[in-house]
């Protein structure tokens, strides 16, 4: 249950720490965002940029302030699986993504769910230590 | 007070007269749980019962198992879930199982605790001092 002004954790290495979502994107105004969903956000937190930071990591680094766009990993807000299971995280989160649905960041810290496979983001399953 | 009239046999009972939903409960029990292990596992006249506070993993066909400690069993029929709670890279994972799945083949008890919880619903261990640890597929923290 992700919408307008909803702050979500962000477990990967570009640079920012809490998010806030500012729209959800192709979903109807009163909808939400669940996993998978593309969300637009503004980075709320961010870790201060260092100079031991070289390469790709670093071109990629976001500040707080910045528009980007997400995509829900995980949500507080229970799953129904095909096969009954329910399914309910801590937490919200999300990883960063580009124009292309690529991350942007080069590693995801904590476990994802398996229903981003379907959505086509074979990228951050295969980055994220477990996959639920 | 002319004619005779007709009596007819009666006709046979349906199913040897048993109750229509017990009938087609049992079907479905036969149908999902043949050896009745399931059944037993969490059958209330078991003494040997999965119980919340146990630390459960749940063998799969076609998926890896999933470990966890029981926060509450639902028994309703063939509904019957149970609620695993572990932590997954130091995130709370809550997954609720219905356990008559056909993808489902047993439940292993890992674990049992020493000296049981109060309460058969455990929900107000989340979040607290009394909180579930990593549990891996062996059972340990």
């Amino acid at each position: 249950m992700i919408y307008l002004k909803t702050l979500i954790k962000v477990i990967d290495n570009s640079g920012a720490e809490m998010v806030e979502c500012i729209k959800v994107l192709r979903k109807n105004p009163m909808n939400c965002a669940h996993v998978g969903d593309k969300i637009v956000v503004v980075v709320q937190e961010a870790k201060p940029l260092s100079s031991q930071i070289t390469g790709a990591s670093a071109s990629n680094r976001v500040k707080r302030g910045d528009i980007c766009r997400a995509v829900v990993v995980r949500t507080k807000y229970p799953i129904q699986r095909d096969d009954g299971t329910v399914i309910r995280f801590d937490d919200n989160a999300c990883v960063l993504i580009n124009q292309k649905d690529e991350p942007i960041g080069t590693r995801v810290s904590s476990v994802v769910a398996r229903e981003l496979r379907k959505k086509n983001f074979a990228k951050v399953i295969s980055l994220a230590p477990r996959v639920v | 007070m002319g004619e005779k009239m007709i009596v007819y046999e009666p006709l046979p009972k349906l199913r040897n007269g048993k109750n229509l939903m017990q009938y087609i409960q049992e079907a479905q029990y036969e149908k999902f749980d043949k050896n009745g292990n399931k059944r037993k596992s969490i059958s209330l006249s078991n003494p040997e019962r999965i119980r919340a506070d146990d630390i459960v993993t749940v063998v799969y066909k076609n998926q890896k198992p999933v470990t966890g400690q029981v926060l509450m069993v639902k028994r309703s029929g063939l509904n019957s879930t149970i609620l695993l709670r572990n932590k997954i890279t130091g995130l709370g994972v809550e997954m609720n199982i219905p356990i008559y799945h056909p993808n489902i083949i047993r439940l292993d008890v890992i674990r049992r605790p020493i000296k049981y919880k109060p309460r058969n619903r455990h929900y107000y261990i989340r979040n607290s001092r009394l909180d579930v640890g990593e549990i891996g597929a062996n059972g340990k923290n």
